[in-house]
């Protein structure tokens, strides 16, 4: 009996990053520098809001090309009613309409990964070659994002909504695993926030079209409706707590970047949680990876079964048409017909 | 040269290596590619690729002596293996003359009257009763999605494989004019039918169900989803016509759609008759072995007199009254209402005949 090997958490060398301004600037790095998360690839100034204007606006006074307004001055009048400015910026005329831009600040663009610079396009993006880690999902919603990852510490359903509101603080941003089931409320509540990401062992479909509408991005480990992720998954996250990662949507992986350089205390704990996902490697040429393998006893599996669907267990015994799995929180043995599991790498 | 013929379904793939018109071998491969589960590790091409090493290996055949045909719904994979021929299932469905042939996938059905595709994550909306129900059912379908391999058994709660086939249920698979067909078998294929039990109720209603319009019908399984490999060849090749005619398939029972009350006579050969008045909306079972031929007399308000010469099966004969094809009466609620009962009369009658 045979079945796809699935690999859930990979480890690359020399995967290409890039960083890119959101409007044209500058460039502060070279080709062959080394750079860490927080250095400074380039600077832009960017302006962050920009606000259409009632038609029916009356100016408080007579309009040239582009007026500069301070903050809660009074831009004009709707009827009775005073239109102030949200925030320092111009007004501008685009297609008849009048607009109100915030002034542009500068925005620094960070490396946000361990890495070299391979590439730069000069005033506009770079290139950096680096090493990540890559965890597959199996379901998220289809945008790309990133931002700093908060690891809740596996919480109980009542616990996590209490560490999105007191002990996780300034959440706007920032992506977020908050355990193993990403309840609705939570989701919510991190729409609300303006939480960028959010990930978690499983979610109702209900709960990620929610997320979908709202644009967040939401990604699961396991399957819908599961309240269960896997300790190997659950100790990669861990170990890369308050790191910048990169959520992309359409590959459906989250892509940790991993230190190269061992200057950066939370190296050891990745390093850590390699060995125990990794089997030592031996000085063997490379093979092309395997896309199959012969159902054996003692091999790792994913269980798309219910109730255990999205399950790891060890395969105890192989039959003809099924296997028994020994889950660590379960004390007997499961079967699961063929084809209802994978094995993991 | 000899033949291989592929087919690629919704959660598997099914092989056929013809060596000679009387010497063939099928394997079904119980797994496909999903670009979400494996994309970033592997190609399509690399995955099938092995999939054919892997299956050769194990019939200990050499791929390089074949020439390969592969089909597929709604049309063969783009993958990078050498074939000869490749067509979309629909268009060699209806190959064997015999047979008026229904395949059913995961999430499709073919037939030679109508294909039908349905993405699980569209029957999301559906009003239902039980909000927690509804949530199970929603993530039950959606995972369909994320794991195609996924295989409902009778095992698991038996609810959701109800709500699987209920994706097909209200759908009508009978011949458009039943009359011409009346010598062909409705032979039900797919990988729904793939292995499964005969004393399955749940399989068996599920066939009633789709049979829906009034009158005699034979009803086949291809338990080993040999139907469409063995299709693909005819259309590569007239000469494996033989191939269908002379397969095997289980001969599940013979069923009549008389939709109302009706007056049943039945003559067996031990000359014993035996006379019945049937209620509407019921499901009744006659033991008949597949060797058995019975001559049946039947007045219904829709069929009008029938007087025919038919054939057992596995399950015997089976009248069914229930008033299928009235889509105003037999809604999906009425079903989702009635259903465990059905079942448990087909269970009762399967059970009854063990003894």
């Amino acid at each position: 009996m045979y079945a796809p090997v699935l690999k859930r958490i990979k480890y690359l060398d020399n995967v290409l990053i890039e960083r890119a301004l959101p409007v044209k600037g500058f460039t502060s790095v070279r080709d062959g520098d080394t750079v860490e998360p927080f250095t400074k690839l380039g600077m832009a100034k960017v302006s962050f809001s920009k606000i259409f204007l009632p038609e029916r606006i009356k100016l408080g006074q007579e309009f040239s090309n582009k007026m500069f307004i301070t903050a809660k001055k009074e831009v004009g009048r709707v009827g009775f009613r005073r239109v102030l400015a949200p925030f320092d910026g111009y007004l501008t005329k685009e297609n008849g309409r009048f607009v109100f831009q915030e002034e542009p600040r500068d925005y620094w663009l960070l490396s946000g990964v361990w890495g070299q610079v391979v590439s730069v396009v000069k005033d506009k993006s770079v290139l950096v070659k680096t090493r990540v880690i890559d965890v597959k999902m199996v379901a998220c919603t289809n945008q790309n994002v990133s931002g700093e990852l908060i690891v809740f510490p596996n919480p109980s359903d009542t616990l996590e909504m209490h560490y999105l509101e007191k002990f996780s603080r300034d959440v706007h941003g920032k992506i977020i695993y908050v355990g193993d089931f990403a309840a609705k409320r939570l989701v919510k509540r991190a729409i609300e926030l303006g939480v960028s990401g959010i990930l978690a062992g499983g979610a109702d479909k209900e709960t990620f079209d929610l997320a979908k509408q709202n644009s967040l991005f939401l990604g699961i480990f396991t399957g819908y409706g599961s309240e269960y992720i896997s300790n190997a998954i659950f100790e990669v996250l861990k170990s890369v707590f308050n790191r910048y990662v990169f959520l992309y949507g359409e590959e459906m992986i989250l892509r940790i970047p991993d230190a190269i350089s061992s200057t950066n205390p939370s190296i050891d704990s990745v390093a850590k949680v390699r060995k125990v996902v990794e089997k030592p490697k031996k000085s063997v040429p490379k093979e092309s990876p395997k896309v199959f393998k012969e159902v054996q006893k003692g091999e790792k599996v994913l269980v798309v079964q219910y109730p255990y669907l999205g399950w790891e267990g060890i395969i105890d015994s192989v039959d003809e048409r099924s296997i028994l799995v020994k889950f660590d929180n379960k004390k007997d043995l499961i079967q699961v017909f063929l084809p209802n599991f994978l094995l993991v790498e | 040269m000899p033949i291989l013929s592929v087919i690629f379904g919704d959660s598997g793939v099914s092989f056929l290596f013809l060596d000679s018109l009387s010497n063939y071998k099928a394997h079904n491969f119980p797994y496909i590619y999903s670009r979400d589960l494996f994309g970033g590790q592997y190609s399509e091409s690399a995955f099938y690729s092995e999939m054919f090493n892997i299956v050769c290996k194990t019939l200990k055949k050499d791929l390089n002596s074949y020439q390969v045909l592969i089909g597929g719904y709604p049309e063969p994979p783009r993958i990078e293996i050498n074939r000869v021929f490749e067509l979309p299932l629909s268009s060699f469905i209806h190959y064997g003359a015999i047979y008026h042939s229904v395949l059913i996938n995961n999430t499709s059905l073919v037939s030679p009257s109508r294909c039908f595709s349905a993405f699980p994550v569209k029957y999301l909306n559906d009003s239902l009763v039980d909000e927690t129900y509804e949530h199970v059912r929603t993530n039950y379908f959606a995972n369909m999605s994320a794991f195609p391999m996924y295989k409902s058994n009778s095992k698991e709660d038996p609810a959701l494989l109800i709500e699987k086939d209920n994706i097909f249920r209200l759908l009508d698979v009978s011949p458009k004019h039943p009359d011409m067909e009346k010598d062909k078998s409705i032979l039900f294929s797919g990988e729904r039918f793939l292995n499964i039990e005969l004393d399955n109720a749940k399989s068996v209603e599920f066939c009633l169900d789709l049979i829906k319009k009034p009158g005699v019908f034979q009803i086949k399984l291809d338990t080993q989803n040999l139907y469409s490999a063995m299709a693909l060849a005819q259309a590569y090749d007239q000469s494996y016509e033989t191939l269908i005619l002379e397969a095997e398939f289980t001969n599940l029972c013979t069923l009549i759609n008389a939709p109302g009350a009706s007056e049943f006579l039945v003559y067996t050969g031990n000359s014993e008759n035996k006379y019945m008045e049937l209620l509407p909306d019921a499901l009744y079972f006659l033991p008949a072995s597949e060797k058995t031929q019975l001559a049946v007399k039947m007045k219904n308000g829709v069929l009008g007199t029938v007087e025919r010469y038919i054939q057992g099966g596995a399950l015997g004969l089976i009248v069914d009254t229930r008033d299928k094809s009235n889509e105003k009466t037999f809604t999906s609620h009425y079903v989702s209402k009635n259903i465990k009962e059905w079942i448990s009369v087909i269970d009762k009658n399967i059970c009854m005949r063990r003894f």
